[in-house]
């Protein structure tokens, strides 16, 4: 299949940011399956999850990585977790089959800015809503006198706004697109004080020598650490933990050998 | 709020016409009941629960300004 990618890493993160990078999609818009993992290498084999809504008959694919499923006797796995890090879902798991399927019906708004200006409304907070769209990207700015009601708790209400809309645009407008939510300039804050934050935290490695790790990061925080620091010949970033928030260990390179 | 839980589970679910929410007032709280076709559940909850908590979290921001505390259930 054309679509199917192999990629290596130290890790299933790793390889699957390398993955991410190299397609320029996010890591959590790829289905993947590990095909060999020793400690600090990983090989996986990736295919972007958007291709199912633009062909209409997936099924055959599914089968036939079913098959290669060490898991094939687990419902739909339309995602392949590595076998190790099997996450620990807090709502019963058959939600994953159903998020994952492609969704093939009429647009029930005609564009991306009536559906989120139906969401804005409904919401009964005073907002107003500017969208721009660039590539695969649509940038929503959200400003108004309720704005800091999602830019309080670390941004919260912005993630869960974009997370939302993501899904909403996918179903609802039978499309995949990169959603990004802003008010207040807030994420431009956030992402210079999450570089200035991977940058303190190198420094302290390289002086020190030890590991040091970052808090909880969603997918897109990660990425922006790990191409913070990418060029450091010095360090080596990775993401380590469960579930959409993990931590990212910031740690010295070996100075032998490529592999840690 | 109960209009924003419909306007956001119409459009991730295949059956948007079995989408309901009820809203029921209790010690002050308002609890929202979303029921879906059983097919849709799934897209509600998200994966590992991650659209339901993102609407639990616009909940609470929509919650402040209401000085309200939204609960969403989701029926099955």
């Amino acid at each position: 299949m054309m679509d199917n990618r192999e990629f290596e890493g130290k890790s299933v993160d790793h390889a699957l940011f390398l993955a991410s990078q190299d397609l320029g999609v996010e890591p959590e818009d790829l289905e993947f399956e590990v095909l060999q993992q020793s400690p600090g290498q990983v090989r996986i084999r990736v295919e972007p999850l958007g291709k199912g809504a633009a062909k209409p008959d997936p099924a055959g694919a599914a089968e036939e990585k079913m098959a290669e499923s060490p898991r094939a006797s687990t419902p739909p796995p339309r995602r392949f977790d590595p076998p190790q890090r099997q996450p620990a879902p807090r709502e019963p798991r058959r939600d994953d089959a159903g998020t994952q399927e492609p969704w093939t019906g009429t647009p029930r708004y005609p564009n991306l800015t009536e559906m989120v200006e139906a969401l804005v409304a409904a919401s009964g907070l005073d907002l107003s809503v500017d969208i721009s769209s660039e590539d695969n990207t649509d940038r929503i700015t959200i400003e108004g006198p309720d704005a800091e009601l999602l830019t309080g708790s670390k941004g919260e209400g912005l993630s869960a706004l974009e997370h939302v809309i993501s899904k909403m645009v996918l179903r609802g407008l039978g499309r995949r697109a990169r959603i990004r939510v802003d008010s207040l300039g807030y994420r431009k804050r956030r992402e210079e004080e999450l570089v200035k934050m991977a940058q303190r935290s190198a420094e302290k490695v390289k002086q020190d020598g030890v590991e040091v790790s970052t808090e909880p990061l969603n997918s897109y925080e990660r990425r922006l650490v790990h191409l913070a620091l990418r060029d450091d010949p010095a360090l080596m970033t990775e993401s380590e933990g469960d579930g959409f928030l993990k931590k990212i260990t910031i740690r010295p390179r070996p100075s032998g050998g490529a592999d840690g | 709020m109960r209009a924003m839980v419909e306007v956001i589970a119409k459009a991730l679910v295949d059956d948007p016409e079995s989408v309901e929410v009820h809203e029921v007032e209790e010690a002050g709280d308002s609890i929202l009941e979303l029921s879906v076709a059983q097919p849709d559940l799934g897209k509600v909850i998200g994966k590992q629960g991650r659209t339901v908590r993102a609407m639990r979290t616009l909940l609470v921001a929509t919650g402040a300004k209401a000085s309200k505390r939204f609960v969403l259930e989701i029926l099955e």
